[in-house]
C-alpha cells in the first residue's frame, strides 16, 4: 500500500517537473531541524544518553497542479531528542497524499489532518514540540453542496510514531448556517452542527460484553448576534476499554458552553467545560499521547512566561468541572489611564475541580450531580497583565499570576496543592538603526514544592537579522541552582538558523493542555528552519 | 528508499527554486465561526500583509501590536490592509475573540484551528509574516520578529506601490 502512494506521488511529481518548465505547477514545502548535544551535569540530574546526540528532522514537500496536490513529510529521528518517545527511533516518509479539490469538493487519500467543530469530539493534527502526529490514513472528502451546508466524512487508522495504529476510525460531520439557509436580512450568525466517530478494534479477550466498538456523537451550535456570542457542544462517548483497566470504562460525556461580549476595545469571555470519561483512543492499548481520537485542551490561559509555565494545567479526560473568564480592555488614547498611546488590561481567571465519584479497579464512577462541585480542586488561576507603551521607544508589560495548581491529583507524589504567586516585568527598548534590547524579570514565591524561583532573561536584536539572549532561572527555594541559557539566532526571510548552550528543567511541556514529560538536560543546542 | 529521497530532493531544489507561492485555498474561520476560503481574502487591488500568531506567542504579539502602533500611517500611505491568522486551536479560539476586540486591533483576524492553512503555506513557527501583492501573489515572507522587524515589512509594500 505505502510503496502505491510512494508510486503515485514520486509520479506526479516527475509530471509535474515537466510540467513546471510551462509554469503549471507549484512546488513548496519546509524544512525543520533540531539537533542537541548532551552531556552529563550531575547538578539537576541530566544524564547525556549514550552517544550524547539526539536530532529531530522534518522534510514537507507539497506539490499542486491545477486542483490537484501531492504531498509528503519525510521525517527523520537519529536519534530522537531526549523526552520524545524512543519508538520514533526511526526515519522515513511517514506522511504521504494525493488529493483533488474544487470549490465544492475536496477528496484526500493518503494521510490526512482534520477536525469536527471545537475537536471535543474529533481532531488528527500534528504538535511537533510533543512529539504528536495523529493523522489518520485512509480517505477523506468534503463536500459542500451549497453555500450554506458543509459535509466531511474520515475513514482511516491513526498513525503511531512510524506504524498505524489497530482501530479505525470512521466519522461523519455536517454544519448548517441557518440564517444563511433561510436567506434572513440579518448580520447575525446561527450555525448548528452534528458529528459522529465510530473506532472499531477487534478484542479477544475474557470480558463479556466488552465493546469492540465504540460510538461517539456530537450535537453544536454557535449563535452571534450584535455583540454577543454563544456556544455550545455536547458530545456523548458509548462504553470504552483502555490500557488502565481490564474493565468496561462507562459511557463519557463532554459538556462545553461559551458566551461571549466583544465591542471596540472591549472583550469578555466566559466558558465553562465538563468532561468525563472521554479519553478516546483508536487503540485501547495506546499510552501517554498516541492515538488520541478527541481533543480536549486545557481550558485555562496558556502563559507566556516560563516561571508561570512550571505549573501547566493538564486536562484530566476521565474528570473534570470548571470554568474561565477572560476580560480585556483598553484605555483609550489622551485619556488619565490610557496616556498618550493608551493601555491594555487583561483580567483572566480560571478554576477547575475533579469530578465528586469513586475510581474502582481503574474505572471512574461519577456519583456527583451534573454540575456538582464538590470534588478537588485541581487547579486555579487569577491573572492580571497590562501593557503600555511610554514612548515611541520604551513599551512594558507587567503581569501578576496567583496560582493554586494541585500537584499531587496533576502529577502524582506527595507535594499537594501548590500555592504560588508570579511577578513580572518585561521592558522593550528600540535605540536607533533597528537595535532593541528587551529585558524581562520574573519571581515566582511559594511554601510548597521547589520554593521560590527568580528568572531573567536580555535579548538583544540587531536589525531584523540577528538576535542574541542571555537567560537564566534559579532555584533559589530549595536546589539553589541556576539554569542559564546563552544563545542567538540569524534570520533571513524564511530561514531560520539558531544556537544556544545551556540547562533545560525537568517538568512538563503543555501545548494546548496536552502534556508530555521534559527530562533534565544539559548541552548545545541547533535548529534550522526554512519555508520555500 | 535513499535513492528516493535523493531524488525527491534534487527535485525540490530543481523546482522549489522558481516556484512563486500562490495563496491556496484553505477554508478559515471568522471570529463569528463562519467559514471562509483563504482566496477570497483581498483589498481590492492594493498589497496585504498576512501574519501568523497565537496568543502563547510573545514575539507575535510584540509585532502584532508594533503593527497596531503604525497602521493609521501605514494605511493612509500605502492602503494596505493587515490580516493576522490565528494558529490558536480552540483552546483558545474564544480568548482569541476577547483579545482581539479587547486591544482595538484593526486587522482583519481568522482562526485557523487545524493549522490548515498554516501547513498549506509551509508555516514553520510563529510568527511569520507574508507581503502580497495587489494580484494577491506572494512578494516576500519572513519568519520570527525583532523589534523594528515592521519598518522592513512596510518598506516591502512601498515597494509594491511605486
Amino acid at each position: 500500500m505505502n510503496k502505491v502512494y510512494t508510486c503515485l506521488i514520486l509520479l506526479l511529481l516527475c509530471c509535474g517537473n515537466m510540467a513546471h518548465s510551462q509554469n503549471k505547477g507549484t512546488l513548496t514545502g519546509s524544512f525543520e531541524s533540531n539537533n542537541q548535544i548532551y552531556k552529563n551535569d550531575s547538578k539537576i540530574g541530566a544524564v547525556a544518553p549514550k552517544d550524547k546526540f539526539g536530532s529531530n528532522n522534518y522534510l514537507k514537500l507539497d506539490y499542486t497542479y491545477g486542483n490537484f496536490k501531492a504531498g509528503i513529510q519525510y521525517e527523520a529521528y537519529l536519534p530522537p531528542l531526549l523526552g520524545y518517545d524512543f519508538q520514533l527511533e526511526d526515519n522515513g516518509i511517514v506522511h504521504r497524499f494525493v488529493s483533488y479539490e474544487n470549490q465544492d469538493l475536496s477528496i484526500t487519500v493518503g494521510n490526512f489532518y482534520e477536525q469536527f467543530g471545537s475537536g471535543l469530539l474529533f481532531r488528527a493534527y500534528e504538535d511537533r514540540q510533543l512529539g504528536l502526529n495523529n493523522a489518520l490514513e485512509g480517505v477523506n472528502v468534503k463536500f459542500k453542496p451549497t453555500d450554506y451546508i458543509s459535509l466531511k466524512a474520515v475513514y482511516g487508522k491513526q498513525r503511531k510514531y512510524f506504524d498505524t495504529g489497530k482501530g479505525r476510525v470512521r466519522g461523519f460531520d455536517g454544519e448548517l448556517d441557518v440564517l444563511t439557509a433561510l436567506q434572513a436580512k440579518t448580520n447575525s450568525v446561527f450555525i448548528v452542527g452534528a458529528g459522529y466517530v465510530n473506532r472499531y478494534q477487534d478484542y479477544t479477550g475474557p470480558v463479556e460484553g466488552y465493546p469492540s466498538s465504540v460510538d461517539a456523537w456530537s450535537a453544536r451550535m454557535d449563535f452571534t448576534s450584535g455583540r454577543s456570542a454563544l456556544q455550545f457542544e455536547y458530545v456523548s462517548k458509548g462504553k470504552d476499554g483502555n490500557a488502565n483497566t481490564p474493565q468496561i470504562v462507562s459511557e463519557g460525556n463532554a459538556l462545553l458552553a461559551n458566551y461571549s461580549y466583544t465591542q471596540r476595545g472591549l472583550g469578555f469571555n466566559f466558558s465553562f467545560r465538563r468532561l468525563e470519561n472521554m479519553l478516546f483512543r483508536s487503540e485501547r492499548e495506546a499510552a501517554n499521547n498516541e492515538l488520541l481520537i478527541n481533543y480536549l485542551p486545557a481550558n485555562t490561559k496558556q502563559h507566556k512566561y516560563s516561571l508561570a509555565n512550571i505549573y501547566p494545567y493538564s486536562t484530566q479526560a476521565m474528570g473534570e468541572i470548571g470554568a474561565q473568564i477572560d476580560f480585556v480592555y483598553t484605555f483609550k488614547k489622551k485619556t488619565a489611564l490610557g496616556g498618550k498611546y493608551g493601555t491594555r488590561i487583561a483580567f483572566n481567571y480560571s478554576h477547575y475541580n475533579k469530578l465528586e465519584g469513586t475510581l474502582v479497579d481503574g474505572v471512574f464512577y461519577s456519583d456527583s450531580e451534573f454540575l456538582g462541585l464538590d470534588g478537588d480542586k485541581l487547579y486555579r488561576d487569577f491573572n492580571v497583565e497590562i501593557n503600555k507603551k511610554w514612548s515611541k521607544k520604551l513599551k512594558s508589560t507587567f503581569a501578576f499570576i496567583n496560582l493554586e495548581y494541585n500537584k499531587s491529583a496533576l502529577e502524582g507524589g506527595d507535594k499537594g496543592l501548590v500555592k504560588s504567586k508570579i511577578y513580572v516585568a518585561d521592558f522593550l527598548y528600540k535605540f536607533k538603526k533597528g537595535k532593541a534590547l528587551r529585558t524581562e524579570v520574573q519571581y515566582l514565591s511559594t511554601d510548597q514544592d521547589m520554593g521560590d524561583w527568580i528568572a531573567g532573561a536580555l535579548e538583544y536584536n540587531i536589525g531584523s537579522k540577528w538576535s542574541f539572549f542571555i537567560s537564566d532561572m534559579y532555584n533559589s527555594g530549595v536546589s539553589d541552582t541556576h539554569y542559564i541559557n546563552a544563545g542567538g539566532s540569524f534570520v533571513k526571510n524564511s530561514t531560520r538558523f539558531s544556537l544556544s548552550y545551556g540547562r533545560q528543567r525537568e517538568g512538563l511541556l503543555c501545548v494546548g493542555g496536552v502534556c508530555r514529560m521534559v527530562p533534565a538536560a544539559s548541552g548545545l543546542t541547533i535548529s534550522l528552519s526554512k519555508s520555500f | 528508499m535513499k535513492k528516493f529521497l535523493f531524488a525527491l530532493l534534487l527535485l525540490s531544489v530543481s523546482i522549489g527554486i522558481q516556484a512563486q507561492k500562490k495563496m491556496p485555498e484553505v477554508s478559515v474561520k471568522t471570529l463569528d465561526g463562519e467559514e471562509v476560503s483563504s482566496v477570497e481574502f483581498s483589498n481590492d487591488g492594493k498589497p496585504m500583509i498576512i501574519s501568523f500568531w497565537a496568543t502563547w506567542c510573545k514575539p507575535c504579539l510584540n509585532e502584532l501590536s508594533a503593527f497596531t502602533d503604525e497602521f493609521d500611517d501605514w494605511h493612509e500611505e500605502t492602503g494596505v490592509k493587515i490580516i493576522a491568522i490565528s494558529i490558536d486551536d480552540t483552546r483558545a479560539s474564544a480568548r482569541v475573540k476577547s483579545l482581539v476586540y479587547g486591544k482595538d486591533w484593526p486587522f482583519e483576524v481568522y482562526l485557523d484551528q487545524n493549522q490548515d492553512l498554516k501547513r498549506a503555506l509551509n508555516v514553520v513557527n510563529v510568527p511569520h509574516t507574508f507581503v502580497l501583492n495587489g494580484k494577491g501573489e506572494i512578494v516576500w515572507e519572513h519568519t520570527s520578529y525583532n523589534p523594528g522587524n515592521e519598518d522592513e515589512v512596510i518598506e516591502q509594500v512601498r515597494q509594491l506601490i511605486k
